[in-house]
């Protein structure tokens, strides 16, 4: 058959959805839109302290109790820095990291910001030997998890 | 359920980046009737089929494989479990027959992401979008996260997983079905555009459509022909929070938890207590060179702190198993269907049926399946004798 | 072929929720809630479990791997669990599996949609050829429409009205309160009050090998794919998986003291009676109207969203089983399909110890 009767149709998916977040990530982010503090709450049976706040602990499968404050400061674990833009997703150069702030027992994501990312060797050198940040709220908190973002102490 | 349970045919297309000329249904039935050749039966013999496809989203198309896969008058099962889809439906499909269902049973995965315009934020789609909607997760900058753990723990550089990367990629050219397969250097991957740091273009396994098919049987069909035989399955699934896999007891991220709890109970079914010396070949779901890494491991190849002297020997051909012989799911990776390669592969092996690519006195085999975010992993341990 | 009973899969406990949209909990949420429930039910906890079957659609989640988030809350933790793109009972007959494999011998399954965070309807929609169907406006409720005109041109439906006003009735004193919302937007010539009610689902049971209900009998059955192909005015697949279900569990249909029919809309349930054997083809709608047994809580009419539907069918039989008292030995139908419009259909058989 000729090759140029080979159809090939465009299409495109486009849905929306609502994301319902619950009571307690909703008030996770309140706090933090409000009151600039990040919360977690614990599982009473493994005594981890969850942060993200969620309202029950998968490991254990039971229902977490008390919500506590996390500190502002913490340590990276795990960063990436993006070099490539991905459709529909925002502009490199980006860093990015899961970070464990002090007294919790579950690192957060979060962007990391105010390095250098022209030189990504060099970055990335300084991300592997420069692990402690500090959380930064944003001056326009709209109450999603981008109202706040690490930076190198 | 004491009657043992083999893989008796194997049907793969090759896998390329698109296939403008076929229809879904069309790469699948390839795929199936070299299968039942294989295996020397006719369609009514397939008591069951199960199918394979993993997201949707990837070929635009919701339930593609309803009407690629699933067979008129047979019964039929979709199973979705992300990377991990082909190997969880073989694991299914075992099932199937133990429980009596069936005594044979056709196993179909698809992939069709050459119709996707952009993977990747297909793929950012798969995280919570409630805490993590707005970074820029994605499996390459998944990998990446990993790469930097393990990078600091163990002082892994990016020559290796340029080495392993390297491995895989000249590995692939023995392989037919790998269609554009070329040896890559060290040097190569290395000059590659970095992705998320410290993962390079060349690192990143391609965009391949694809359909593989396995057909299962009982004991008393697969005994008459040439089987390779289940000595041993797993399958686990962990939390989905990345957090949360940092500091717990269970072992952290970089550790696969799951993958080493399905090792384990395949180990303990197949009577594996020295999976280095008892196992021939890995054929290991690795889309990235740091997924390897992990996983010897978690495989019990190695302990942890002697990882990285693994992966120099490894790197050097020095190790002593063989690993991904049919390139790996670096080389080509059709997500629905890449699990269930590395069974078919692994099946082919044991065999004595991969061509150029066989290993040689192949007789026990491991596949591994990898799902989401190294949430879900599967173990299949194939073997040439009855178990 | 028909299931040998190997160890029989017994159900342990149960549970659903059925309701509007609260945003008071995420979905993992519900579902915690739901399967935190159906284990209390069973007696357990999820320490005694050793693997969990989820039956969820990423469309309808919205999340291109839906289990990754939702699994956890199901109880995957570090533990065997395996996802169906499919209908609940798709993921219940595979935990029986399991069981009666010998892999495992406590299971959970869990279902769930939550229309109030995607378009359902909408999603269907892409299920269907791109080329010739898609084009035409295909979805799950134009394809129940077609279903219906084509049984309307066969049968004078002269029960049409009061089925559809039992129906409702049952629905409402299921649920204890008025259905608020009106059902969904029907296509012609199906009318509003013969849907379905688009609700927040979820549903689990707990899978054992003991309990006082016992799966005697699963079956499957397969149609074709492409609308055109079918026999639109049957469910032939179905038809297949109910008649093997009950060659499995040795019973014939005018044992039955329950039936669940899992259809989108009534005249799906009606037509699902037939392909039971329950009713003569063309009388589906009177039969339902006359036996309060049959989709007794009103079946989708009382909430409804794929994939929970069959699940949620399967629950109102198990409440239907424990409430009934007569000696007769109590025996029920569960049957229901999943996509594309109700290609693939599953059935199973559960009695009462």
């Amino acid at each position: 058959m000729n090759p140029d009767d080979l159809l090939i149709l465009p299409g495109n998916w486009n849905f929306d959805y609502q994301y319902f977040a619950g009571e307690t990530a909703s008030r996770f982010f309140a706090e933090l839109r409000d009151h600039q503090q990040i919360l977690g709450r614990r599982c009473p049976s493994c005594e981890r302290l969850l942060i993200p706040a969620r309202s029950y602990c998968d490991a254990c499968y039971v229902e977490t109790g008390e919500w506590e404050q996390v500190g502002l400061s913490g340590t990276i674990e795990a960063f990436a820095i993006i070099q490539t833009q991905f459709p529909g997703l925002p502009e490199p150069p980006l860093a990015i990291g899961f970070v464990t702030l002090d007294g919790a027992d579950s690192a957060i994501l979060n962007f990391i910001r105010g390095i250098d990312l022209s030189d990504v060797d060099a970055a990335g050198e300084r991300l592997f030997n420069e692990k402690r940040v500090s959380v930064e709220f944003s001056d326009n908190p709209q109450g999603r998890i981008t109202d706040f973002h690490f930076v190198l102490d | 359920m004491s009657d043992p349970v083999g893989i008796i045919g194997v049907g793969q297309t090759p896998y390329r980046k698109r296939n403008s000329d076929k229809s879904a249904g069309e790469l699948a039935r390839t795929a199936i009737l070299e299968a039942l050749s294989d295996a020397g039966l006719e369609p009514d013999a397939i008591g069951a089929v199960i199918g394979g496809v993993a997201p949707d989203a990837l070929s635009g198309i919701g339930d593609i494989d309803k009407a690629a896969i699933a067979m008129p008058g047979k019964p039929y099962i979709h199973v979705n479990t992300g990377g991990a889809t082909g190997s969880s439906a073989l694991l299914a499909a075992k099932t199937w027959i133990d429980a009596g269902r069936a005594d044979v049973v056709l196993v179909v995965a698809l992939e069709r992401m050459g119709q996707a315009a952009t993977a990747q934020s297909i793929f950012n789609t798969i995280f919570d979008p409630i805490y993590e909607k707005d970074f820029v997760l994605t499996t390459i900058t998944m990998a990446a996260l990993r790469a930097t753990m393990l990078m600091n723990r163990d002082g892994f550089t990016g020559e290796h997983w340029a080495g392993i990367a390297s491995r895989n990629f000249t590995q692939a050219t023995r392989n037919p079905l790998v269609i554009g397969a070329k040896a890559r250097s060290v040097a190569d991957v290395l000059a590659s555009p970095v992705l998320a740091w410290p993962i390079h273009l060349y690192e990143a396994c391609p965009i391949s459509e694809g359909a593989c098919a396995v057909v299962v049987a009982r004991g008393d069909i697969a005994r008459s022909r040439n089987t390779a035989w289940i000595h041993g399955t797993g399958g686990f699934s962990d939390t989905y929070s990345m957090g949360d896999r940092m500091h717990r007891a269970e072992g952290s991220l970089i550790e696969m938890v799951p993958l080493r709890r399905a090792a384990q109970v395949a180990y303990r079914q197949a009577g594996v207590t020295d999976p280095l010396s008892q196992l021939d070949l890995l054929e290991l779901q690795a889309p990235f060179a740091i997924i390897e890494a992990m996983a010897y491991p978690a495989l019990g190849l190695c302990d942890i702190d002697a990882n990285r002297s693994f992966v120099d020997k490894v790197i050097a051909a020095d190790a002593p198993i063989a690993i991904n012989p049919s390139g790996g799911a670096q080389a080509a990776n059709p997500v629905s269907a890449t699990a269930l390669v590395r069974i078919a592969e692994a099946a082919l092996q044991v065999r004595g049926n991969a061509g150029d690519r066989q290993v040689s006195d192949a007789r026990l085999a491991l596949a591994t399946g990898q799902g989401g975010a190294t949430q879900f992993s599967t173990v299949c341990i194939l073997g040439s004798d009855v178990p | 072929m028909p299931a040998r009973a190997a160890t029989s899969a017994c159900i342990e406990g149960y549970a659903s929720s059925v309701g509007e949209a609260d945003a008071r909990r995420s979905l993992p949420e519900l579902i915690f809630g739901v399967v935190s429930e159906a284990l209390r039910a069973a007696g357990c906890t999820m320490n005694d479990v050793d693997g969990v079957v989820i039956a969820a659609h990423d469309l309808i989640d919205g999340r291109s791997l839906s289990s990754m988030i939702t699994g956890p809350a199901a109880g995957a933790y570090l533990r065997d669990e395996i996802r169906v793109s499919d209908d609940g009972l798709v993921a219940v007959s595979l935990a029986a599996a399991r069981i009666q494999a010998g892999e495992a011998s406590k299971v959970v399954v869990a279902a769930w949609g939550r229309v109030s965070e995607g378009d359902v309807e909408r999603s269907s929609r892409v299920a269907f050829d791109p080329v010739t169907e898609q084009p035409l406006g295909l979805s799950d409720r134009a394809v129940s429409a077609l279903r219906a005109s084509a049984y309307l041109r066969l049968h004078d439906c002269p029960a049409r009205d009061r089925a559809a006003t039992e129906r409702r009735r049952r629905a409402e004193a299921s649920t204890q309160r008025p259905l608020r919302a009106a059902p969904c937007e029907a296509v012609f010539p199906l009318r509003p009050d013969e849907s379905g009610l688009p609700s927040d689902a979820v549903a689990a049971v707990v899978l054992g090998i003991e309990g006082p209900h016992v799966i005697t009998g699963i079956g499957h059955g397969t149609d074709p794919a492409r609308i055109g192909d079918r026999r639109i005015a049957q469910f032939d697949g179905a038809r297949r998986a109910i008649a093997d279900a009950f060659a499995a569990a040795g019973r014939t249909p005018a044992e039955l003291t329950v039936a669940e029919l899992g259809g989108a809309t009534l005249f799906d349930e009606a037509m699902l009676l037939e392909a039971a054997g329950l009713a003569a083809p063309g009388t589906g709608l009177d039969c339902y109207a006359d036996n309060a047994w049959i989709n007794h809580a009103g079946g989708a009419a009382a909430g409804d969203c794929y994939p929970c539907r069959g699940l949620l069918r399967m629950v109102d039989a198990l409440r239907h089983l424990d409430a009934q008292t007569s000696r007769r030995p109590a025996i029920a139908l569960v049957a229901g399909g999943s996509a594309v419009a109700d290609q693939t259909a599953a059935a199973v058989i559960i009695e009462a110890r």
